[in-house]
């Protein structure tokens, strides 16, 4: 802990992770004295020396226990739904992306909760290396927030430099043959196993029946072969279409490196570029695709505009 | 894939048609007397809007060699939006599949009103054809085998 991130290298402007988790443990412990909210989910050590585990804070002694550092790379969204009553939550940019979407989808209460928002340049993930999402990530800053904590510990926040990118799919995707392409998603799904795990880390994938656990319509075959690995990949990105925020959870959790990021975010792109929508960013927009416009364009229809 | 193979080889194409207007269509086109390729296998469903993606999907993936999609044309829809709403996903999901390269060139989406049988048999006639120049799709469960001959490069 405490160690710099090595991809912040514009002198002056670093995140300090100690003053920052002290800060959160003010906050936490203010908010649960004064009964403003019945818990804080925040991270926690894990015992077992893992990257830090969710700690769901129902008194200012377990406040203690909150950290915050470089390795914090989970996204907690998924589980504020387990709470019916008010709660504050240890958010990064992204997590708070996942609250707005949350939000304007009707999942939960804009006053039941209550968002430490931290100002954020990055964090690590398992390997020690930047994490998934943060690769070209634009928002260092929490898109909504109750209690900022800025990159410096202060309330305002200083505006962190971007992570780099190395891997933009937009470039891949205008200069690569078809052929490419379908290696590249052949070459990743390949490597998965169906264990669901990227489902069930993601902010956007919250239903309470999903089509991979539904037996008696039979959507869904179990058996780990390429036709189903494609119906799941797929399916799953159609439904997260103008929903992905973008925060790599799936891809942080994956226990085989599937790297399928590059496909989210170029459904992303080809959205803001149709229909002029980005997902996580107001809540009081329906999402692109719980929406229409008249002067919608026929693209990728027979005779329409091509892709 | 021979040539005189694929010449006789007809596609099994499944058509997802709207209740109200291109499955109209398609029985103006048979009353008509109007021919077009014995490719398609219909399905009939409410409104466009009602086509789940993932019923293109599953199709693809249980081994269809093509898909086809026709609604109303849009601000013809019996339910007045469904199929403003199946424009955006039809044209992410094409999207999608062509990032994916899986696809892409197998699944037709259009717009066929009731009264346009001639244009339904064209629309079947030309998507037939597409389909026919691609040749049988690869079953799913062998793409595998596919794979084994790209080269994977470090990940
Ligand atoms: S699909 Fe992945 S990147 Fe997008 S919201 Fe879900 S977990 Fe985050
Ligand atoms: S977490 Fe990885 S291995 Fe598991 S289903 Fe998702 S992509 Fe496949």
């Amino acid at each position: 802990m405490g160690d710099k991130l090595k991809q912040n290298d514009s002198p002056g402007v670093v995140q300090d992770f100690e003053e920052q988790e002290r800060c959160i443990r003010l906050i936490a412990k203010e908010l649960l004295s004064s009964d403003t909210v019945d818990v804080v989910i925040g991270f926690q050590e894990d015992d077992i020396g893992g990257s830090p585990i969710p700690l769901f804070a129902r008194s200012p002694e377990q406040a203690e226990k909150l950290v915050w550092n470089e390795n914090c790379w989970r996204n907690l969204a998924p589980y504020f739904k387990r709470f019916d009553g008010k709660v504050a939550v240890v958010a990064k940019p992204c997590d708070t992306r996942s609250i707005v979407n949350l939000i304007a989808e009707n999942q939960l209460e804009r006053e039941n909760i209550t968002i430490i928002g931290i100002e954020c340049g990055g964090v690590l993930n398992r390997d020690g290396v930047l994490a998934h999402g943060c690769l070209g990530c634009t928002s260092t800053v929490p898109a909504i927030w109750d209690y900022p904590v800025a990159a410096d510990g202060g309330k305002e926040f200083i505006g962190l430099p971007s992570p780099p990118s190395t891997d933009t799919f937009v470039d891949f995707n205008a200069d690569s043959s078809r052929e490419d392409r379908r290696n590249r998603f052949l070459r990743e799904i390949d490597k998965c196993i169906l264990c669901y795990s990227c489902r069930q880390a993601c902010p956007g994938c919250y239903c309470e029946s999903c089509f991979v656990d539904r037996k008696m319509t039979n959507w869904h075959q179990r058996d780990v072969d390429t036709g189903n690995k494609i119906a799941f990949h797929l399916t799953r990105a159609m439904h997260l279409a103008g929903r992905c925020v973008t925060c790599g959870a799936c891809e942080n959790v994956c226990p085989s490196g599937v790297s399928l990021k590059y496909i989210y975010d170029e459904i992303n792109r080809f959205i803001e570029d149709q229909y002029d929508f980005r997902a996580g960013i107001n809540a009081d927009l329906p999402s692109a695709m719980n929406s229409f416009d008249q002067t919608d364009r026929d693209t990728g229809f027979l005779g329409g505009e091509g892709i | 894939m021979p040539d005189k193979l694929q010449e006789n080889w007809c596609p099994t194409i499944i058509a997802f048609l709207c209740n109200w207007c291109s499955y109209a269509g398609a029985d103006l086109a048979g009353t008509s007397r109007l021919q077009y390729p014995p490719s398609i296998r219909i399905i009939r469903v409410p409104c466009s809007g009602r086509i789940n993606p993932q019923y293109i999907i599953k199709a693809l993936v249980d081994g269809a060699d093509g898909v086809l999609v026709s609604g109303c044309h849009p601000g013809d829809c019996h339910y007045l939006t469904g199929n403003m709403y199946a424009r955006r996903r039809f044209s992410v999901l094409k999207h999608l599949l062509s990032v994916c390269g899986f696809g892409e060139d197998r699944v037709h989406f259009t717009w066929v009103s009731a009264s346009e049988g001639g244009r339904f048999a064209d629309v079947v006639e030309e998507v037939t054809e597409k389909i026919r120049k691609l040749g049988p799709a690869l079953p799913p469960r062998d793409i595998a085998v596919d794979v084994k001959g790209v080269s994977i490069d470090g990940r």
